[in-house]
């Protein structure tokens, strides 16, 4: 039984009045959902909510799941949705100020550290993942984290598979940028930098 | 010269057909600047591949056959073909959700909560420090008092608070919807809170038992529960519930019941 197969049991038999196979779906995909959303929002605290969320919502339209494309990609297509509705919300939030036990004020620190971090150089990653464009962090976490097909990430994303090309090359470049990494040449000017339509 | 852009992640990725690797490979002998790009983008790739994998929560042990129930009985957005036919499921969930209603008393220390994510579906009061709930009501003067008197209710254990919350969905009442009050927020966005809280309302005595994100009038505000207790080691008889901007942890309101 292929791994699409097994959703799809699952899917079944949870239709059929089985609740414990939705407990099985959480599961199997909770590492994915939870990566996905780890590394789009860039805090484990927000990442744990809204993979908590997606599977929520996926919960509570199962029933209208009809199957046309690969639960996994619906699956993704929510977390995505919901990842997208939490950094909308961060950037409506304003910034809170903490006091200390010392009575300082501080501004919130940095994103909570995660699991990741606790290897030498992956908070570097993080960060840099962190600063770059919503769209090319998207379809670079589903790329390159998620190895996803350029075609599944097109319907995740809903865009054509060369909008997805473009944002994963172009991803990649700002990551590389954020991290240090010398392309060797001059950026490319704005008009060869603005994302490729088929 | 034209950039064959949308064929260098592929390119990178090793995964682009023979013929149009050909293309990329010509065009990369003559063009400097694509070739910087193409090591950079593979290195980038590289490094975000060589990032370990996170350990996720164990979001699947919310979701019991019972919370399953209650999430999609009637009233609720969708609905499972079992929660109509299992009344004792249902009855189970009214339970759940009066212990969610009556978060445990516990220390208001923001440093010792703990980590994960709550598992708030148990059938009795959850143990533990204080964990923000997530809830997503517009409270206003006339339904924080009711929030106020129903926890304080839930406390005392009077069949009003049993009734209250076992009925959300009727009116405004201040009781969040059974959904909403699934969900906590995480350490760091607890001890914000209860900062915040402390910040707002600072010399007042009494411990924080609760709290939770809301709006209220419009605004995000935390709502802190509070137990005073008349001094010299004498139980509680007093809820108040501290209302500050989760913007800039300014006093919204204050109200109270008695315990």
């Amino acid at each position: 039984m292929t791994e699409a197969e097994r959703d799809e049991e699952l899917v079944r038999r949870f239709r059929a009045g089985e609740p414990e196979a939705f407990a099985d779906l959480v599961r199997r995909h909770q590492p994915r959902v939870y990566s996905v959303c780890l590394r789009v929002l860039g805090d484990a605290d927000a990442a744990a909510d809204v993979a908590q969320d997606t599977f929520l919502t996926v919960l509570r339209k199962l029933d209208g799941f009809r199957g046309d494309a690969a639960f996994t990609t619906w699956l993704h297509r929510v977390a995505v949705n919901a990842c997208y509705d939490e950094l909308r919300r961060k950037r409506r939030r304003p910034m809170l100020h903490v006091v200390a036990d010392d009575g300082a004020e501080h501004e919130p620190g940095a994103p909570a550290p995660d699991h990741a971090d606790e290897v030498a150089g992956t908070r570097d990653v993080a960060a840099a993942l962190a600063s770059i464009p919503e769209q090319f962090r998207m379809a670079l976490v589903l790329a390159d984290v998620q190895d996803m097909a350029y075609e599944q990430i097109s319907e995740v994303l809903d865009v054509p598979v060369g909008t997805v090309k473009s944002r994963v090359h172009r991803g990649r470049l700002a990551l590389a940028a954020a991290l240090g990494i010398d392309r060797g040449r001059e950026p490319r000017g704005p008009a060869e930098t603005s994302e490729q339509e088929p | 010269m034209t950039h064959p852009l949308e064929h260098l992640a592929p390119y990178v990725d090793g995964a682009i057909a023979p013929s149009e690797q050909a293309v990329v490979d010509e065009h990369l002998r003559s063009c400097a600047r694509c070739r910087g790009e193409v090591a950079a983008a593979r290195a980038a790739r590289e490094a975000l591949r060589a990032s370990p994998e996170p350990a996720a929560p164990d979001l699947a042990s919310l979701f019991t056959p019972e919370r399953i129930a209650e999430l999609t009985a009637p009233g609720t957005k969708g609905r499972a073909p079992w929660a109509k036919a299992a009344p004792a499921l249902a009855a189970a969930a009214v339970v759940a959700l009066v212990a969610l209603a009556v978060p445990r008393l516990g220390t208001s220390s923001d440093d010792t909560v703990s980590g994960g994510i709550e598992a708030a579906d148990t059938a009795v009061a959850p143990s533990g420090p204080v964990r923000l709930a997530l809830d997503d009501t517009d409270y206003d003067v006339a339904s924080l008092q009711e929030a106020a008197t129903t926890y304080a209710a839930s406390l005392t254990g009077g069949d009003d608070a049993v009734a209250a919350s076992a009925t959300p969905a009727e009116g405004a009442t201040a009781v969040a919807p059974p959904d909403e009050q699934l969900r906590f927020a995480g350490r760091a966005r607890t001890a914000k809170a209860t900062r915040c809280l402390r910040r707002a309302f600072p010399g007042f005595p009494g411990e924080i038992a609760a709290a939770r994100l809301a709006r209220f009038e419009g605004d995000p505000a935390y709502l802190g529960f509070v137990l005073e207790s008349p001094g010299a080691g004498t139980p509680p008889d007093t809820l108040s519930v501290w209302v500050a901007s989760a913007d800039d942890c300014s006093i919204l309101s204050i109200t109270s019941a008695r315990l």
